[in-house]
């Protein structure tokens, strides 16, 4: 059997859960950046303006649904983490690879994949043309994977690459492929009209053979067929001599009787109806084949779109200057990275940003207060995208990153749609908390942007300490930012061992540094700093 | 005991003309039969579903129904009335096809398939009986009047002389070659074949059934031209064979047995719904066979609308389930709440329960208890804007007449917004004298209204409600619960109706918590 296997060791991408609420996620945390640069390749890039380069629509689809898709276990971060370096580390083979699945898919597309999954045209005779045309297809593409494989195996350290080489080269063996091909060529009447040989100046037309073991069935209608042989012969019109090229595999004793040749119209086309029926015959056999095909190449266009995807973006980031490194799992209790950077930012920007240093121990709870117009969210979306990288076994925009495994991720952050004003606001915030804890399960981690803002601080405050009390008691692992100082203080003054505070670094003179620093919550965001300085340029 | 028929120890009356009974369409059971019509187009079905067999019956039918859902006597008789199907098909007049040779087949096959199907479901009864597997009594009965069948001398020399010809004429194999447009029959070459070489080349992809090949002309009842010329040298070739057709069909005429006959249509009534189950099942629908009690209890576990679920589950909408129990005292179900809340749904689900579970059948339930019912009695409000007023308290008074003139003793009642039209003081009064009427009576029930009040204080009255879902008041749970407590649990406050207080979380994350051993701020 054909497995791609690039995702998962023993799987194929789709079997797992994605993240609940995954489109509110990628709105939070700005992943749409992200899916569209990597859906642009350097060529796509080189040749037009980054806003106008054109997109690869399966690279964006894949991006968005394998990043959604969270992996569960360091050994699974590990043998994608490994993929992905052998795809970087081969570029050339990265984009032949990507391009030969991606062309078949194209040329599927073109013969009406989308017709046939419809199941709108049953007509026996254009299904087989469909599947005959398709099959050769399918084969061409192996032989091309085949060969590219073998020519680069030996660069390839990741299991997984080894494995699909391997895979390749045992499934679909040279001797194999022969066979299946001749069998195509049995086929060829019935795929090939007619074709005109130029440099003869005269007609090759192809001609079906075949043979069908038959007995009287039900009220003496032809039945228990099984097919003997079947074969193409091709004929030179304009000439005599009719060259056989029927395989002559099967052995058959035949009788020397002289053949009768059927004139009437009606006749031949119960005898063209027979051809096709031997023809379909073939294909209940290659049917189970044709499925794993269909399988495998879908398969495989996600999976070496994500690796194009990945590699188009790190080409992004190197050229904006970012680090780049491939985080590490630890237990989730703890946290660590240096030079952390928002990455959809960075890439909507194309500069550097302010990068973040952190270090948590056996901690479950962090929050974050501090200066307006600090960093803050921006920092905690920095850590919301890396967690989805490392969780999609990618590279992260740090110079260390070092998390622990959260399948079940969340974010609540103020959504455009509640900005509008509403007396629903309070009311849809809390609707999704409903949900998130709905959601919950081992291990899960939450980010909180400005949650409960939308009533009065001091109502806000009890809304997020009961929360946040009981989220953190069960074990959850939550990182808020706020600016309900009640909250935060209240949490504070209580000596919780598993929080950290972290706030906004504000210098004396009121500049903001863009970094998060270790200390109590202030009474302040320092709003007053900004009134000063829009009212001041008023003036 | 003599066999008499698989849907009663009592001989059935003819299907045709029985009449669809009145709570089929005041339950949806009119769409649930209709469904189970399709899964089984070759017979007519429907009719079967529009009586209840009686009390002593239903017995009898749940223990066959039990040994048909095993899948070697459900594939038996499927063999069986698909081998009875071609029997009857190949029934046809000899001259009524334009080959008599062609009509003498007919002949032969219509006499080979009646002795097969006989004879294969005799043998399968005989198997499954030997190894215990077959225990209804019914069935037992059954397989002592197929071994007398079998015996009668005249069926088993039919039988031997059918079989024998048959063979021979299907085992006469021949090779067909095929060459552009040039034709010719040879005897068989046996030495291997393409279709072994695509099995060596293809089999670890899957395995194809050999001899499953389809002729393109399997549709049509004659022979088409090329057939004709085909067979004309077939005959040159094995002149015997045609003398023995014609022989055969000569000697024997195609002959069926009225209760094999019969017993091919009746059977239907449990394939056509094990068919329909299984189908089902498979999409996550649960059945289970109800357990018959002596006892005043009743009660249901997961009951659903089956008719809804048919609908919901393809459109991958949730199906819901409630629980119910009548303790002993316990009458009749009052169930207020509101509108679109799932009051109705919940009366039909208990319905259709009440309803299969008379049949002799499984039921839509995931385990259920019920004491016999003598009826089942339902009175739904019909379209509420086709009459207006007066009109419409007449017509609903008129149509409940008739029910509790019957004589209710033991039956099953649902009654659905009755007296809706009627002034709240007039309607509460009526409403309680119904009530009364079949509590009396010793029935069980459901009574669907919007009279908050009625039935308060009765003794046997159980109050349900509709609930709605706490985290949002305009989505409906369509669960129906006991009143009291539950139902006024949803306040107006936003913590509250999403259960957010630290208290309930602290409840909702217990599991979370004991998972990962939490932390305590206390």
């Amino acid at each position: 059997m054909l497995s791609a296997y690039l995702l998962y060791k023993d799987r194929e991408f789709g079997k797992a859960d994605s993240y609940q609420d995954s489109s509110g996620m990628v709105t939070d945390l700005g992943l749409k950046q992200l899916f569209e640069n990597a859906a642009i390749s350097k060529e796509a890039r080189d040749r037009k303006s980054a806003q106008g380069a054109e997109q690869d629509e399966d690279i964006r689809r894949a991006m968005q649904r394998v990043m959604m898709t969270p992996l569960e276990t360091a050994e699974e971060i590990e043998y994608r983490q490994s993929v992905l370096k052998d795809f970087l580390g081969n570029p050339e083979f990265a984009e032949r690879f990507y391009g030969i699945t991606r062309g078949l898919m194209e040329q599927w597309r073109k013969l009406g994949k989308k017709e046939r999954e419809k199941g709108g045209n049953t007509n026996t005779s254009r299904t087989l043309l469909f599947e005959v045309r398709l099959m050769n297809l399918f084969l061409d593409a192996l032989t091309d994977l085949k060969r590219l494989c073998r020519g680069y195996s030996k660069n390839f350290h990741s299991e997984g690459l080894q494995r699909f080489c391997d895979m390749l080269t045992q499934n679909y063996h040279d001797e194999w492929e022969e066979k299946v091909r001749l069998i195509m060529m049995d086929l060829r009447f019935f795929s090939n009209d007619e074709e005109v040989d130029v440099k003869h100046y005269y007609n090759k037309t192809t001609q079906g053979t075949i043979l069908m073991e038959c007995a009287p069935g039900s009220g003496l209608k032809l039945g228990q067929m099984k097919l003997e042989q079947i074969g193409t012969r091709e004929v030179n019109i304009g000439r005599h001599t009719a060259s056989k090229t029927m395989l002559d595999r099967v052995k058959v004793v035949l009788s020397k009787e002289p053949m009768t040749i059927i004139t009437d119209e009606q006749t031949l086309d119960n005898l063209e109806q027979l051809k096709i029926a031997a023809v379909g015959r073939v294909f209940d056999y290659m049917q189970g084949f044709s499925l794993n095909c269909k399988k495998f190449f879908e398969m495989l266009l996600v999976q070496s779109a994500f690796y194009m995807g990945c590699m188009n973006l790190y080409e992004r980031c190197r050229q904006i200057g970012l680090p780049i490194c491939y985080p590490t799992v630890c237990k989730p209790e703890d946290m660590e990275f240096t030079n952390l950077m928002e990455l959809s930012m960075a890439l909507y920007n194309r500069r550097v940003p302010v990068g973040n240093d952190c270090e948590f121990k056996d901690k479950r709870l962090l929050v974050v207060t501090g200066a307006n117009q600090g960093g803050k969210s921006t920092f905690l979306r920095s850590i919301g995208i890396a967690q989805v990288m490392l969780q999609s076994g990618m590279f992260v925009a740090a110079k260390r990153f070092s998390s622990g495994i959260f399948t079940h991720l969340f974010t609540h952050f103020v959504r455009r749609e509640d900005m509008a004003m509403n007396s629903g606001r309070l009311d849809e915030e809390l609707g999704r908390i409903h949900r998130i804890v709905e959601g919950l399960a081992p291990e899960s981690m939450v980010l909180l942007n400005e949650s409960f803002a939308t009533t009065t601080e001091e109502e806000g405050s009890e809304i997020a300490y009961d929360i946040i009390k009981a989220f953190t008691e069960a074990g959850v692992k939550v990182l808020t930012v706020t600016h309900l100082l009640t909250f935060a203080k209240k949490v504070y003054a209580e000596g919780w061992e598993e929080a950290v505070f972290l706030s906004a670094q504000r210098l004396e003179d009121g500049t903001r540094t863009y970094k998060m620093v270790a200390g109590e919550p202030e009474l302040t965001s320092f709003g007053l700093d900004l009134y000063e300085q829009v009212i001041s340029v008023r003036e | 005991m003599a066999f008499v028929s698989i849907l009663g120890t009592a001989k059935t009356e003819e299907i045709q003309g029985r009449k669809q009974p009145d709570f089929f369409v005041d339950l949806n059971l009119d769409q649930v039969i209709n469904r189970v019509q399709k899964s089984s187009p070759d017979y007519p079905v429907k009719e079967y579903f529009y009586d209840f067999p009686a009390k002593e019956d239903v017995e009898y039918r749940q223990e066959i129904y039990s040994d048909i859902k095993k899948t070697f006597l459900y594939d038996g008789f499927m063999r069986f009335s698909a081998d009875m199907r071609r029997a009857a098909d190949k029934e046809l007049s000899p001259t009524f096809s334009g080959e008599p040779l062609q009509g003498a087949c007919w002949q032969l096959e219509s006499v080979y398939f009646y002795c097969k199907a006989i004879v294969e479901l005799r043998q399968e009864l005989e198997n499954g009986v030997a190894k215990q597997e077959i225990t209804a009594l019914g069935l037992k009965e059954l397989l002592a009047f197929l071994d007398e069948l079998c015996k009668e001398p005249t069926f088993a020399q039919m039988q031997k002389e059918a079989y024998r010809v048959w063979e021979m004429l299907s085992g006469t194999k021949f090779t067909l070659e095929i060459n552009g447009n040039k034709i010719r029959i040879s005897p068989l070459a046996q030495e291997g074949t393409y279709e072994d070489l695509l099995t060596e080349c293809f089999q670890e992809y899957g395995v194809v059934e050999k001899g499953s090949m389809h002729s393109p002309f399997a549709g049509d009842l004659f022979l088409t031209r090329l057939e004709r010329r085909l067979l004309q040298t077939f005959f040159t070739k094995y002149p015997a064979l045609e003398a023995e057709i014609e022989g055969f069909a000569k000697e024997y005429k195609s002959y069926q047995n009225p209760q094999i006959q019969q017993l091919e249509k009746e059977v239907q009534f449990y394939l056509s719904f094990y068919t329909f189950q299984k189908e089902w099942e498979a999409q996550g629908a649960v059945f289970s066979t109800p357990e018959l009690t002596e006892e005043g209890v009743a009660e249901g576990l997961e009951v659903y609308d089956l008719a809804l679920a048919c609908v919901n589950y393809p459109a991958e909408k949730e199906v819901v389930s409630n629980d119910f129990v009548y303790h002993q005292e316990e009458s009749f179900f009052v169930v207020n709440g509101p509108n679109q809340g799932g009051k109705t749904t919940f009366a039909r689900s208990l319905g259709q329960l009440v309803y299969f579970a008379k049949m002799g059948l499984d039921v839509n339930a995931k385990a259920a208890k019920l004491p016999y019912y003598d009826r089942l009695v339902t009175h739904f409000s019909v379209e509420e804007s086709m009459e207006s007023g007066q009109g419409k308290l007449m017509e609903e008074l008129r149509r409940l007449a008739p029910i509790m003139n019957k004589g209710c003793e033991k039956a099953f009642v649902i009654i659905n917004e009755l007296f809706t039209t009627a002034a709240h003081y007039d309607g509460c009064i009526m409403g309680a004298k119904v009530l009364d009427y079949f509590m009396k009576r010793d029935c069980h029930g459901v009574y669907v209204t919007h009279l908050r009040a009625l039935g308060e204080g009765t003794k046997g009255v159980v109050h349900m409600s509709a609930m709605l879902d706490g985290s949002d008041e305009h989505r409906r749970t369509f669960k129906i619960l006991r009143s009291g407590a539950e139902s006024s649990g949803y306040a107006g406050d936003i913590i509250g109706k999403y259960q957010l207080t630290y208290g309930e979380l602290q409840e909702r994350l217990k599991d979370y918590a004991a998972q990962k051993g939490g932390v305590s701020h206390a």
